[in-house]
């Protein structure tokens, strides 16, 4: 019992918010032009192998125990490098950015680009979140020319 | 036989330690972020800034070495704009200590008298075309 | 027996190929500020294998800058991502710099 309750209050204390890198950009405006905000959120699912072990452990027995930590040095013999937040097993999950903005404001006219690296980290598992916000500058007349689509 | 076994104990010690050193002194380089803006269409006049600090056992009181890294471009750039920057923060490691350092290459677009004139006249007339302006 | 099946499967799952994105970064528009159709996707990408993290160099970024700036002469390449990401492996690994943008033709 003391066992699913460390586990339960462990789940509900440990969401964390963590920043790796903020860049922002040029910050252009104009009084003829409109700036309508936007965002983009990419995430993908990492995992902490080390933070998975030591739950498994917590519920095995000293036979158990041991075979966990032998497992989990063996994974992480093979994911050895530097990491930002927790390894994803999906390589290239934000390399669509060019083209999600574009969706967002199809004229070109962005300006103000916030471009943030974070991670929302839960026991085991984390989100690697890649987030760009920005604003797309939209003539105030309505009259956008003929560049736009 | 001892004597022999000796030498190449000794040997054994030597050789160990020219490699420790040599994998202690090669350095193991690293990078924490790059960045890149948007690059001209001119890029006949590159320009280039480096600057770096040596940090022992982690002990570091302040980053001033970056600060005057965009004047540095500046200077390198009178009258001009630098755009195309690519920026490198990499830290090569040593044994005990490292180098923080902070590369930013790019080019120089050099502004012409006229354009200058020119585009303050639009601006002044009427509202800024987004997109007209291509180097 | 199936024990040991399924534990074999989990190791093998999860010793599986992991990645981790340390930097995106996403560059202006300026100064052409062109929608998508006006012009032309370009990419670069260079890698440097590393075992145990011994290499002196990151040159590998100023090879991607160069293949980027090839692939569109004469133009100005606008709104470009760079992505810094690393690939884990056995004992080794290998970092990655992906650059794509929208190259505009004069």
């Amino acid at each position: 019992m003391r066992k699913i309750t460390l586990a339960a209050l462990a789940l509900l204390l440990s969401a964390c918010a963590q920043l790796h890198h903020v860049q922002i950009g040029e910050i252009e405006s104009h009084p003829a032009y409109v700036a309508k905000p936007f965002d983009i959120k990419i995430s993908e699912t990492g995992v902490n192998v080390g933070e998975a072990k030591e739950i498994a452990k917590a519920f095995l027995d000293e036979k158990g125990q041991e075979r966990a930590e032998a497992i989990a040095g063996i994974i992480g013999l093979f994911q050895m490098g530097p990491r930002t937040g927790n390894p994803v097993y999906v390589k290239g999950y934000a390399k669509n950015l060019i083209q999600l903005i574009y969706e967002k404001c199809p004229s070109g006219r962005v300006t103000g680009l916030m471009s943030i690296r974070e991670t929302r980290k839960y026991p085991v598992v984390s989100g690697e979140i890649v987030k760009v916000t920005g604003y797309c500058l939209m003539r105030r007349d309505g009259k956008d020319g003929k560049d736009d689509v | 036989m001892e004597k022999m076994g000796r030498t190449m104990f000794k040997n054994g010690l030597k050789l160990s330690l020219a490699a420790a050193l040599i994998i202690g002194f090669s350095g193991c380089a690293s990078l924490n972020s790059v960045s890149l803006t948007s690059v001209p269409a001119h890029r006949t006049h590159p320009v280039k800034t480096e600057r770096s600090k040596w940090i022992v056992l982690g002990l570091n009181f302040d980053n001033d070495f970056v600060d005057d890294a965009v004047e540095d471009l500046k200077r390198q750039c009178p009258n001009g704009r630098v755009t195309g920057i690519l920026t490198k923060d990499e830290v090569i490691a040593y044994v005990l200590f490292w180098k923080r350092r902070v590369t930013a290459t790019g080019y120089c677009l050099a502004r012409s008298a006229g354009q200058s004139a020119k585009s303050s006249r639009k601006s002044a007339s009427e509202p800024h075309d987004f997109g007209s302006e291509v180097h | 027996m199936m024990r040991y099946l399924a534990l074999i499967f989990v190791i093998a799952i999860l010793s599986g190929c992991t990645h981790s994105l340390h930097v995106s970064h996403v560059s202006d528009f300026s100064p052409t500020f062109k929608p998508y159709a006006r012009g032309e996707l370009v990419k670069a990408q260079a890698e440097q294998f590393t075992v145990l993290g011994f290499v002196g160099d990151t040159n590998y970024v100023d090879e991607a800058y160069a293949k980027l700036q090839a692939s569109c002469p004469n133009g100005v390449i606008q709104g470009i991502t760079t992505q810094y990401s690393t690939s884990h492996g056995f004992f080794s690994w290998t970092n990655y710099v992906e650059m794509q943008g929208l190259c505009i033709k004069q």
